[in-house]
């Protein structure tokens, strides 16, 4: 390369269309076409023979006689059509035949004045017959600023169609409502875009110098009346006209059908194409017959031939078949009068375009020359010569190019630049042994920027040159420093690393995130994709990744060493280690035996789409730890396996923590399984969702080691749909990467677990705690103190359903809220110091009994005086202090309202009793005192009776009532709202409350007696007192009797 | 567990608690049963014997006057797990006639070929082992081989088959083992041994991870010792002029690419 001769003639090099291009920079950039199939009556069948294009232009172009021929260049967009019929043209031109005139009409003038414009312009024609009037047609100004004639084209095929009154495709209702639907607005912005049919046809109307891909049909097509859901919608927002929405209607219910009115509007439309463009292009069909007439008329006075080569006949839609026609009148048989010269044309057409007219040319043309698919570039050499020889044309002063044009353009004489920059760079031999450098490129930067920049319907010499040999050149002029960092459009076909892992040597060498990207990419792209350093015993040059090392101080690139492998040591790793990787083993031996990259014939190959998917999520890592964002969780192609990976390491942890033996209780473990449902780990600078993990890991290279491990699991090591395995080349070390972050980083997962901030995670105390009131408050419990519920006590299985009771409301409202939590409660416990095999939970009992007994221990010792101020993060966990804090809440002022039941009913019961050293002895006499109060009160025919069933239930409990009794009088005098607790655990209440009840029923007995005595006594003084003295003297002394045994019992107030 | 057939329920972290239990008082077998299985909750079916078998062939506990459990070691020994697992690694060779040796060295042998399976108890992995080892393996001894396996540090087990009964894959690597035998074997800080020296040293602890016949380590040995060469732990060495060599598992990505000479140990 010789920048300072290239940064001038890059351009006129490069731009083969524009109209100053030179013919010799053409020759000298030509590479051969070997594949052109012939055909004689048939395009599309078996060819009649394969010649190549030299062979093409002895046999057809170069003599052709006195022979009318029309020969069609056929060929799908982009293979290279054009570029074979200039070559025609500059090879006859060089051949200089005497009485040949050779017209090429050139695709860069192409539109129809310009095309007349080339015709005029012969010297040989300058005498023609009204020349003056042509040339004032075809030089006056546009008819319309090109700006203003994309509305204009549409314009008038909306007039087209309003005059229409004979066309029978479309009926006249479907007629009145495709001009509602085009004259609405954003159906004329849908057609007027890019890509759509007005964006085609102006392209081939206007003078623009655009060069974009010139193959388009300028043609309706039935995509451009393919209308969806939403674009129908869109119109009847914006307030569409009714016809219009009937249309999108009619369209859209096609689209989903048969395409029937779709292909009639399609046809409908094409009748116009020509009318509209002539119209535009201010011409008629007329005019170019008449020129053309009257220039073969003018030649054939001058004993002159004429060989006119059309690079593309797309040039002429509007009067294409006036062309044809015109290319069609022969001057032998018929037509000799006419004095017509001969003609031999070459056309070039796209096989589409051509099928418009097949019917009635096909006949008339005389062969067809095929060119296949991807004949250009078929073979990566000819892509290396190719671009080979522009970088060396631009790099010669144009004399030395025109003087070896001007000496016949001989290949022997090919002239070749000396080098300036790239010496030491990569070239491609010519059959002849010259070497044409390929600086800034490579062979592999050139393959594999064919298939990462090019699609493939863009894989033609224009496309090229400038998208590949003008942005590259452009980069490395402008921007040495950041090269190479111009756009790829395919990152995703850039070579991915080779092995795999050899990007981290990249990334661990280069810190800078904008070196590292580009160094990966020179040796991916430019080199074979792996970081090898090797010497060329011979040359002593040593190469980085296939690359001379001097290679990357001409780009600045990061000075690295890479894995340094020699001759001799390659055999001695491979004899060492023969049986432990032949695979590995292999790879490096062909990395490394050849210096130079090699020529990659089968680079329209694409990578794999596990390889595909690989490269992405790296590179989306590389921008997350440049600094950027990581959208984990988004389902968008760039980070779905990286969401995939992050999951995959979640499962990883889980797994690979032994976290029993960490320490950890399964239990705990699955609480945060449950509510870190994404799994532990999160990583920083993630778009969303940091607040779901348990911890955050930092954008630093061990994240990304592990997350690339990952990365390579979910995508080299896809087996389907959620199915992965470590079963792919380089997995092992990406398993140690993994395996070693494991150890690294093991204690900070196992703590965070563990720990509820800086607190030691201690939810199982409050479960214990709970267990221990549930067993006081439910009676469970008998002993006299917390600290004797003993931890078997704690786990085993005496829950208990809620039964009568002489509890205050508080005591019974508390036992409801346990009861919802009672078996969770248990559960907690036990799973907590459950040793569970190969799952989370288990109905299997093997307790960390150690342990267990400590916790219990410790809850005791504290009283169960909890922390109840710290939150839990984990909610499961938070649960169970949640059911701790209900109950500790309440604890004081159950107790509070235990013992102001027992005192109330305490203060009753001494109303009837005096408790002080009452004993089962008093009890048991004070029941025979009721018994015989009960009998005298029967036997003086009082309406009462005795409650046998109470009186013997409170004999038979005497004992426990009386100890009852005392109990309730103790508790009442207690405060410490445990100690009331446990003192009312048994619920002494209940049996003081039968000896109430019994005291109740006697003192309202009683009361009832004392009515009826008096009543009686008043009847007797009433009716005749003397008598009525007399007649109750007995029953008076009985009562009298009664009275007296009454006040023994010391049921005082009564009486 | 470590005689004849592998048991799943005797699972290094139960033998470690029963271990601790004993520790604190010997018991009668039925005292020590009731308390770390008691016989009102969980299922019907006991792990204890399982698990006393276990420890007592590993010789950590004994049984005294046939009923009475006893510690048979140290009291330090079990303090934690890792110093349990420092004990056993001691007393590997107390093992080696068991099938659970035997099917470590034939994991282990397997290299790479280990990633082609997803699950410890892969049929064709079992099936394989059988073939390995010459003695028959089963599911069942698999599924309890990964327990004590991974608490030994042969490896990571990872869950790749997702399926609720499914196992997981033992990927090897052998580091935590190896840090264990650095602590118990007999070596000198800071003192750089000549590797073959160093393998003589630990080559009693290290016969189950791979029977060394010739100097190359296999995978799960060589990413171990490079992990702990990457943990600073210790330091590989490759003197190019050694007579003394032995091989890693090739990996040109690491430091340590294939080749070392000497190691030092670094506490």
């Amino acid at each position: 390369m010789n920048i300072a001769i290239a940064k001038n003639r890059m351009n006129s090099v490069v731009n083969m269309d524009i109209i100053t291009s030179s013919e010799a920079d053409f020759l000298a950039t030509h590479v051969a076409l070997e594949t052109i199939r012939i055909h004689s009556d048939r395009y599309d069948g078996k060819p009649e023979a394969i010649l190549n294009e030299e062979q093409v232009y002895d046999r057809y172009i170069s003599h052709p006689g006195n022979n009318h021929q029309f020969l069609l260049v056929m060929g799908e967009p982009g293979t290279g059509k054009s570029h074979l019929i200039r070559w025609f043209a500059a090879k006859f031109r060089q051949d200089a035949l005497g009485n040949e005139v050779i017209l090429f009409i050139r695709r860069n003038d192409n539109t129809l004045k310009g095309t007349l414009r080339q015709l005029l312009d012969l010297p040989e024609v300058e005498n023609i017959p009204n020349k003056e009037v042509y040339d004032r047609l075809v030089n006056a100004a546009a008819t319309i600023d090109n700006r203003k004639l994309r509305f204009k084209i549409y314009q008038e095929f909306i007039t087209e169609i309003e005059s229409d009154d004979e066309n029978e495709i479309l009926s006249n209702t479907e007629k009145r409502r495709l001009i509602a639907f085009l004259s609405d607005e954003n159906v004329k912005s849908r057609l007027m875009s890019e890509g759509f049919v007005i964006d085609r046809i102006y392209k081939k109307v206007s003078e623009s110098e655009d060069i974009s891909d010139r193959d388009v049909v300028p043609r309706f097509e039935k995509a451009d009346f393919t209308v969806d859901i939403d674009f129908g919608d869109k119109l009847i927002a914006q307030g569409a006209s009714k016809n219009a929405r009937k249309m999108a209607d009619a369209l859209l219910a096609d689209n989903e059908n048969d395409y029937e009115l779709t292909e009639r509007v399609v046809d409908y439309m094409n009748t116009y194409v020509d009318a509209v463009i002539q119209q535009c292009a201010g011409l008629k069909p007329g005019d170019l017959e008449e020129v053309f007439f009257e220039i073969r008329k003018e030649l054939k006075r001058q004993e002159k031939n004429l060989t006119i080569l059309i690079e593309d006949i797309t040039s002429f839609t509007g009067v294409n078949l006036a062309l044809l026609n015109s290319l069609n009148a022969r001057h032998d048989g018929m037509n000799e009068e006419e004095g017509l010269c001969r003609i031999s044309s070459v056309v070039g057409t796209t096989t589409a375009y051509f099928n418009d007219f097949r019917e009635n040319y096909q006949h008339r043309v005389t062969k067809f020359l095929e060119i296949p698919n991807n004949a250009f570039g078929e073979k990566a050499e000819n892509l290396y010569e190719f671009i080979g020889k522009y970088l060396n044309v631009m790099s010669l002063n144009a004399d030395v190019v025109e003087n070896w044009a001007r000496n016949g353009a001989l290949d022997e004489d090919y002239p070749i630049h000396e080098c300036v920059e790239g010496k030491y760079w990569d070239y491609y031999e010519l059959n002849d042994g010259k070497r044409l450098n390929l600086f800034p490129f490579s062979q592999n930067a050139i393959t594999n920027l064919y298939v990462c920049i090019l699609e493939e319907a863009h894989r033609t010499p224009r496309f090229l040159l400038r998208d590949i040999v003008e942005r590259v050149l452009k980069d490395y002029i402008y921007n040495r420093d950041g090269f190479p960092g111009f756009q790829i459009e395919r990152p995703d076909h850039i070579p991915g690393w080779n092995p795999v892992e050899h990007r981290n040597h990249i990334n661990r060498n280069v810190m800078e995130p904008d070196e590292s990207r580009r160094l990966q990419n020179f040796i991916r792209i430019w080199g074979n994709a792996n970081v090898y350093e090797t010497v060329d015993t011979e040359t002593n040059e040593t190469y980085l990744g296939g690359i001379n090392k001097k290679c990357y101080r001409d780009f600045n690139l990061p000075p690295i060493s890479g894995l340094k492998i020699s001759t001799n040591e390659i055999e001695d790793v491979k004899k060492n280690s023969e049986n432990h990787d032949k695979e590995g083993e292999s790879s490096k031996t062909a990395n490394t035996s050849q210096q130079k990259p090699s020529i990659n014939d089968s680079y329209t190959e694409i990578p794999n789409q596990a390889q595909i998917d690989y490269q992405l999520g790296l590179d989306t890592l590389d921008v997350w730890i440049a600094g950027g964002y990581l959208n984990v969780g988004a389902t968008t192609k760039d980070v779905i396996n990286i969401t995939r990976a992050r999951d995959e390491i979640n499962v990883f942890l889980f797994s690979a923590i032994n976290w029993q033996q960490e320490g950890v209780s399964l239990d705990n473990v699955n609480k945060n399984r449950l509510l870190y449902k994404k799994g532990l780990v999160g990583f920083d600078r993630q778009k969303r969702g940091l607040d779901q993990f348990l911890i955050i890991l930092p954008a630093d290279n061990n994240t990304q080691s592990l997350l690339e491990a990952f990365l390579a699991y979910v995508t080299l090591g896809r087996k389907g749909d959620n199915r992965y395995s470590w079963d792919f080349p380089g997995a092992m070390r990406h398993l140690y990467n993994v395996q070693l972050w494991l150890e690294k980083n093991k204690k900070k997962i196992v703590d965070a677990v563990n720990h509820n901030g800086e607190d030691e995670v201690d939810y199982y105390e409050y479960a214990i705690a709970s267990e221990i009131i549930r067993q006081i408050l439910f009676g469970v419990y008998e002993g006299k103190t917390y600290e004797g519920i003993s931890p078997k006590a704690v786990i085993a299985p005496n829950l208990m359903k809620k039964s009568d009771n002489s509890h205050s409301f508080k005591w019974n409202n508390l036992m409801d809220i346990m009861l919802k939590n009672d078996k969770k409660i248990k559960d907690t416990i036990i799973q907590y110091f459950n040793i569970i095999q190969g799952g989370w939970k288990s109905p299997m009992v093997f307790l960390r009994y150690n342990e267990y007994i400590a916790a219990v221990k410790d809850v005791k010792k504290k009283k169960l005086s909890l922390e109840l101020d710290k939150t839990d993060t984990v909610g499961e966990r938070q649960e169970i202090k949640d059911i701790w804090g209900k109950i500790a809440v309440r604890i004081e002022e159950v107790a509070e309202s235990e013992r102001q039941k027992a005192s109330e009913k305490l203060k009753e019961l001494k109303t009837y009793v005096d408790i002080d050293d009452f004993d089962e002895e008093e009890l048991i006499d004070l029941l025979e005192k009721i018994r015989a109060f009960y009998s005298s009160a029967e036997a003086a025919h009082f309406n009462i009776q005795a409650d046998s069933g109470l009186i013997n239930d409170v004999k038979k409990n005497a004992k426990g009532i009386c100890y009852a009794i005392e109990e309730v009088d103790k508790a009442i005098e207690v405060t410490e709202p445990l100690s009331v607790l446990l003192k009312f655990s048994s619920d002494p209440l209940a049996k003081m409350d039968k000896l109430l009840a019994l005291c109740l029923k006697l003192a309202k007995d009683i009361k009832y007696i004392n009515n009826d005595v008096a009543k009686r006594y008043e009847k007797t003084n009433v009716v005749d007192e003397g008598h009525e003295k007399a007649k109750y003297v007995n029953e008076r002394q009985q009562i009298m009797s009664a009275k007296d045994t009454v006040i023994e019992w010391e049921v005082k107030e009564c009486f | 567990m470590f005689k004849e057939r592998m048991t799943t329920s005797a699972i290094p972290e139960r033998v470690f608690s029963l271990c601790r239990l004993i520790a604190s008082k010997e018991m009668e077998e039925a005292e020590a049963r009731e308390k770390i299985e008691p016989s009102d909750i969980g299922g019907k079916t006991s792990y204890f014997g399982t698990v006393r078998e276990a420890a007592k062939e590993l010789g950590l506990i004994t049984v005294k006057d046939g009923k009475k459990l006893c510690l048979a070691v140290d009291k330090k020994n079990i303090s934690n797990m890792d110093a349990m697992r420092k004990y056993i690694v001691k007393h590997i060779q107390n093992i080696h006639e068991s099938l659970f040796y035997a099917v470590t060295q034939a994991y282990l042998g397997l290299q790479e070929e280990i990633y082609k399976y997803v699950s410890v108890s892969d049929k064709e992995l079992v099936a394989l082992m059988s073939q390995k080892t010459g003695l028959a393996v089963y599911e069942d001894d698999m599924r309890a081989w990964r327990f004590w396996s991974s608490y030994l540090g042969f490896g990571h087990l990872h869950k790749i088959n997702k399926a609720a009964n499914a196992v997981e894959l033992l990927v090897p690597n052998v580091m935590v083992y190896l840090d264990s035998v650095i602590a118990v074997a007999d070596l000198e800080i800071d003192k750089k041994y000549e590797i073959s020296q160093f393998m003589d040293l630990i080559s009693k602890y290290t016969d189950i991870i791979q029977n060394t016949e010739n100097n190359d380590l296999n995978l799960a040995f060589s990413y171990g010792l490079r992990g702990l060469h990457d943990s600073e732990k210790i330091v590989l060495e490759h003197h190019m002029d050694s007579k003394d060599m032995w091989y890693l598992y090739k990996d040109e990505m690491h430091e340590i690419p294939n080749a070392i000479s000497h190691i030092t140990i670094r506490r």
